[in-house]
């Protein structure tokens, strides 16, 4: 559902089409890739907050001032201050605490979505680019249908009907965010077929399974990662949106999501809550743009234009 | 096959590209019947309230056919909407979804436009201006804005405005609906999103077109051509917009939901929302089918656009939507 | 030709900001607004918009406006003669077993007929299911009231304005129960012949204001009713739905909605503290609290051992836990009285002197080891996710010291209902509220209720017996009874936890006038029941 735009310039929103182009390349073109990457500022922000917000998120433990589930009812909804840097929720938990835990949850809530997302996207993309006919018809058109769902929509009514909770919210979102993952496979492994070398193995008589794993599945590799790096900003904002409405993480754990709902509630007294937590999920999501954006931009530099 | 009938590659790929939708409704309609069945819960208790008695939960399955087996309730439902054009009766108010629905789409259709005119205002005024001036500091900035409100979450963004341009600035309404001005602050939340992308995607379309272009005209000089070179990239700039305006349409719809529910705006959204919560698999399943259909018609008809804009289009393959 | 392009982009930049500029314009332009309006705003729409099916107070708040019930009473017994009674006065025998009820007579319905006490007898017997046998209504719908008519034998109206109720067995609170309190008096005539398929459009009622409209997930549209037998004063009433309750105080505060029953009581003290001037709050004391159900009936709850049916682990359970610390976090004895009994203190039933469980830990401990839990165990709590939730996690935090470890499940109100039906839940938070039957607030809790599913299927047989005996006893002597049996259930047992009587906030907006006798506790809706005295200043 996220379009497959670079930052800087590109020639034209067919990833396909570059991914293609870069396979003709050999690899110590990743060395220059590198390079690349390095030269271009904002990925390298974009990286290194990623990098900080990981290192927070696994040693939250260790990191946090406050336990975030511990209450404090006589400093409820506070202002940041020196004993809370920024500052605490209606029952007094100190929110840099419940931050850190929350970069936890969403990290890890991201991470499954893009790996159920994936699996499902490569396998059909997969299936779909290999087998052909009108299997492939078939699974493009469900392509298709599942294209034109809002994720929202989709997310809260699926979510609603297992009663919320966390893993029916990364289901749902899981079970419709494939359809990138399935597209560029498909289109690589089109691009693959023609190769030489596939022709070979199969003359030889290689096991299909034996071809998609031993040839199609390395080099569908790099636009897999690629578009986990688009998914990854977008999971985050969608679970975090399910969160918000009300369906998922359930209280006292700490989700970005419920916790703008949680401040939102008493947001035309104090503004805090609502304001700090927002601004979490923007610089987390803004990184991994920056750091997506970055990647793709060193992957294939013809597409940066004006200059 | 078609060859032989029709010689128009055009027209040979447009009755292609119809027929291919219809597979994708069928999936659809299957998607949106499911979605909220699989989860096993049964809706009249969640409706009818913790102090409803036993015989008022059977009372109202009996009345709603949710006693009949799922085939049957799909059936029931295709045949009422495809012979008689209706959409079922809702689970949560009781009336047919159709008289639902009747006020509250045109709602959302004008929020939408709304964010529309100004995504597309904005983004391209954005796009423009960052492909005329590359890499420069007004490059950066409408690069930066354009990746900040795609990192912005709608949810909060929406909050955020409600707070401060509708209750501390007064500016806007604080929620309700009585006249379009309603709809303003609303359409900039989903706007500015939509505005990043379209502002990212003209940017890039331009510079590559006009890289060409200088190229080619690099030996003649004066203002003229400059001209004509920009609005000729900026032709080619639009082509795409449009492609990409149908890609987001449902994702519009997402965004309508949330804002409805946020500004308190008795759209489509709020309503499937609504129905959502209470699970009122009627009303969602149909409201989604209507999504879908809008979304894939929208598709259809960009595509087709495409056709007799740019003759680089091969007609004859084509990838889906 | 140069100049032409740039021409074009500005004719187009020109019509946008022309565009915009009129959206803008029109925004300043209100539409005229209905004077005299007053706009109630809620935060639930109602589930089931009928006055003989629906299950909750947000129906109620907005169809007692529509429609006048019978009688309104005191717990003491005595008539409530300031509400809107249709019956003027009621005589019940020695025995307790025959009601007669003198009818107010010319009293006209909203399609204007006149009301009479055939439309009252219809109207019971229509809660009581028999709309189909008697009259040949076939499709009336069912009433979670039913069960309160249990022990009427026949209602019959002798005269246009005389009703008579024959009792099989005495029940001292029978016009003190929902059917009654919350009775609408229905167009008899009307619906026999239209039915309710098209009543259900009309909603004809005699109350002070007449159905107008109602749209779904918006509004519901009242007007005054010009032939009402009492006065009027505001000539349009719309109730607006709200999902969220910060955005309908922001309208509260901007005059755009005058009035919110149960507002959350962070908002209410809000209110309070930040000296919003625009908004007047205020509370009324319902019959109402809030407890922590107990799982009864199920030894093993998704394949764990359920603790609860020890009575020693309940009592563990309430000695944990601090109850002013709960209130506080939330609410604040402003708004909640810290009580085990679920009767507030005003209500004769409720037993003064009831033990409160103060926190003991220690004592929590002794009872945990006497039971075999002296490790602690692990349980869950189901509860809605909005400001109960927080209230648990102080109740999580405390029981934890004596090593209770609570999993806290905080959902939507609708899975909720669903999980704590299907035995899921071997603790679950919720609330009730109630008519001035004390009957009716105990019997929710109790094993022969039809919602004994919603509190835990508690059944003491003697409990249950006291309470129905209560029932049959008229006078004083029944406060004894329920005294007794409060004392056995919280004392002796622990079958369900009450953490705290409740007072509900209101807030409304200073244009707002609603008069001092509207604070009335034993009229549900509290001031909403005298919405047609308010005032609205221009």
């Amino acid at each position: 559902m996220e379009e497959d735009q670079s930052y800087f310039g590109t020639e034209d929103i067919d990833i396909e089409q570059e991914i293609q182009d870069l396979k003709k390349k050999k690899t110590s073109q990743m060395e220059l890739v590198w390079l690349r990457f390095k030269r271009n500022k904002l990925a390298l922000i974009g990286t290194a907050i990623l990098f900080l917000l990981i290192f927070v998120a696994i040693f939250a433990p260790i990191l946090a001032p406050y336990d975030p589930l511990e209450t404090n009812v006589a400093r409820r909804r506070e202002d940041p201050s020196r004993d809370h840097w920024l500052g605490t929720d209606q029952l007094g938990r100190d929110l840099l605490s419940r931050l850190m835990y929350g970069a936890r949850i969403a990290l890890f809530i991201g991470l499954i979505i893009v790996g159920v997302s994936g699996g499902i996207g490569v396998t059909l993309g997969l299936l779909a680019g290999t087998i052909g006919g009108w299997v492939d018809e078939v699974i493009m058109r469900v392509v298709d249908a599942f294209m034109s769902f809002p994720v929202l929509i989709f997310g809260i009514a699926f979510a609603v009907s297992f009663g919320g909770g966390l893993y029916p919210v990364i289901m749902a979102v899981g079970l419709i965010t494939w359809t990138q993952f399935a597209r560029v496979t498909r289109g690589d492994v089109l691009a693959i077929k023609q190769e030489q070398y596939i022709e070979g193995a199969r003359a030889i008589g290689e096991s299909r399974f034996s071809i998609i794993t031993r040839y199609f599945l390395p080099n569908v590799l790099p636009s897999i990662i690629v578009v986990a790096t688009i998914q990854m900003p977008s999971a985050i904002l969608y679970s975090a949106a399910l969160n918000f409405l009300g369906v998922g993480v359930e209280p006292p754990t700490p989700s970005w999501g419920e916790m703008v709902n949680a401040g939102s509630r008493f947001m035309q007294f104090r503004p805090n809550m609502v304001t700090v937590t927002g601004l979490a999920i923007v610089v987390t999501v803004l990184a991994f743009n920056f750091m997506g954006d970055g990647l793709r931009d060193a992957l294939d530099p013809v597409r940066r234009g004006g200059r | 096959m078609l060859e032989r009938y029709i010689k128009s590659k055009r027209k040979r790929f447009i009755i292609k590209r119809v027929i291919k939708s219809i597979p994708v409704i069928l999936i659809a309609t299957l998607v949106a019947f499911s979605l909220m069945r699989i989860g096993g819960r049964d809706p009249a208790r969640v409706i009818l309230g913790h102090t409803a008695t036993e015989e008022m939960l059977h009372e109202f399955n009996v009345e709603h056919g949710l006693d009949k087996p799922y085939h049957r309730q799909y059936i029931d439902w295709m045949h009422g909407l495809i012979f008689h054009g209706e959409l079922g009766t809702s689970l949560r108010w009781g009336r047919p979804v159709t008289e639902l629905i009747r006020p509250r789409l045109p709602l959302t259709i004008q929020l939408m436009g709304l964010s529309l005119v100004i995504s597309v205002v904005m983004g391209i005024g954005m796009g423009v201006l960052g492909a005329l001036n590359p890499n420069t500091w007004i490059d950066y900035l409408t690069s930066t804005q354009a990746l900040f409100w795609w990192s912005a979450p709608p949810f909060w963004v929406a909050t955020i405005f409600l707070l401060i341009f509708a209750f501390e600035l007064g500016l806007f309404p604080t929620g309700g609906y009585r006249n379009i001005y309603y709809l303003v602050l609303p359409a900039f939340v989903i706007g500015l999103r939509l505005q990043a992308v379209i502002s990212r995607l003209t940017r890039s379309s331009m510079l590559s077109v006009l890289n060409k272009e200088y190229i080619k005209t690099a030996q003649t000089k004066g203002l003229k051509k400059h001209v004509v070179v920009i609005k000729h990239a900026l032709r080619n700039a639009l082509i795409p917009v449009v492609t990409i305006i149908a890609m987001y349409l449902p994702w519009m719809f997402g965004g309508a939901m949330i804002t409805e529910q946020i500004f308190n705006i008795p759209g489509m959204g709020r309503f499937i929302y609504n129905a959502a919560m209470s699970l009122d698999f009627i009303a969602v399943q149909s409201s989604v089918l209507i999504i879908t259909i809008i979304a894939v018609t929208a598709n259809l008809f960009a595509d087709i656009a495409y056709t007799f804009v740019d003759p680089r289009i091969e007609l004859g393959q084509s990838e889906g939507v | 030709m140069k100049f032409g392009n740039k021409k074009k982009i500005l004719s187009v930049v020109f019509v946008t900001i022309l565009l915009l500029m009129t959206v803008a314009i029109s925004g300043c332009i209100e539409e005229e607004e209905d004077l005299d309006t007053v706009v109630i705003a809620q935060t639930h729409e109602p589930a089931e918009f009928n006055p003989i099916s629906y299950t909750d107070v947000y129906s109620g708040y907005i169809l007692m406006q529509i429609f006048d019930p019978l009688v309104q009473t005191y717990p003491e017994g005595e008539p409530n003669t300031d509400g809107r009674a249709v019956a003027d006065n009621y005589e019940i025998s020695e025995d307790g077993l025959l009601y007669t009820f003198e009818i107010e007579e010319g009293i006209m319905f909203h399609h204007g007929e006149e009301m009479t006490a055939y439309d009252i007898e219809f109207s019971l017997n229509t809660v009581k299911g028999l709309s189909e046998d008697l009259y040949g209504v076939t499709d009336a719908p069912s009433s979670p009231r039913v069960e309160d008519l249990a022990s009427v034998d026949s209602i019959e109206a002798t005269g246009d304005y005389t009703l008579e109720i024959q009792m099989e067995e005495a029940d001292a609170e029978l016009l003190q129960k929902g059917a009654f309190e919350a009775l609408a008096v229905l167009p008899k005539d009307y619906i026999i012949e239209n039915g309710w398929g098209d009543y259900e459009d009309e909603l004809i009622g005699t109350g002070p204001y007449e159905f107008v409209e109602y749209k779904p997930g918006d509004e519901i549209v009242l007007e005054a009713f010009e032939d009402f037998r009492g006065t009027v004063n505001i000539e349009n009433m719309i109730f607006d739905f709200y999902d969220d309750e910060s955005s309908a105080i922001v309208s509260l505060r901007n005059g755009d909605v005058h009035y919110m029953s149960r507002i959350g009581p962070t908002n209410y003290h809000d209110l309070i503290e930040e000296q919003i001037e625009e908004v007047i709050t205020d509370t009324y004391q319902q019959i109402g609290h809030q407890r922590i159900s107990f799982n009864h009936r199920d030894e093993v709850i998704d394949g764990e051992e359920n603790p609860f049916a020890d009575a020693r682990v309940r009592k563990a359970f309430a000695y944990a836990i601090d109850f002013d610390e709960v209130i506080d976090a939330v609410r604040t004895d402003e708004l909640a009285d810290n009580t085990r009994s679920p009767l507030p203190e005003v209500h004769p039933a409720h037993p003064p002197g009831l033990e409160t469980y103060d926190q003991d830990l220690e004592k929590a401990e002794e009872l945990l080891a006497d039971a075999g839990y002296e490790d602690g165990f692990e349980t869950e709590l189901w509860t809605s996710d909005d400001e109960r939730a927080d209230e648990m996690v102080i109740v999580q935090e405390q029981v934890a010291q004596v090593g209770i470890d609570v999993t806290l499940q905080a959902v939507e109100w609708g899975t909720f209902i669903d999980q704590v039906e299907a035995g899921n839940a071997p603790l679950n938070f919720a609330g009730w509220s109630g008519t001035a039957s004390a009957e009716y607030t105990m019997n929710y809790m109790l094993g022969y209720s039809p919602w004994g599913w919603y509190s835990g299927w508690y059944n003491n047989t003697e409990v249950n017996d006291l309470v129905r005996e209560a029932l049959r006893t008229p006078g004083d002597e029944r406060w004894d009874l329920y005294h007794q049996a409060q004392e056995i259930m919280v004392e002796e047992d622990m079958g369900c936890l009450i953490t705290y009587t409740e007072r509900v906030p209101q807030a409304y907006h200073e244009t707002l006038t609603v008069p001092d006798d509207a604070w009335n506790p034993y009229m549900g809706g509290g001031p909403l029941y005298a919405a047609h005295l308010w005032e609205l200043e221009e």
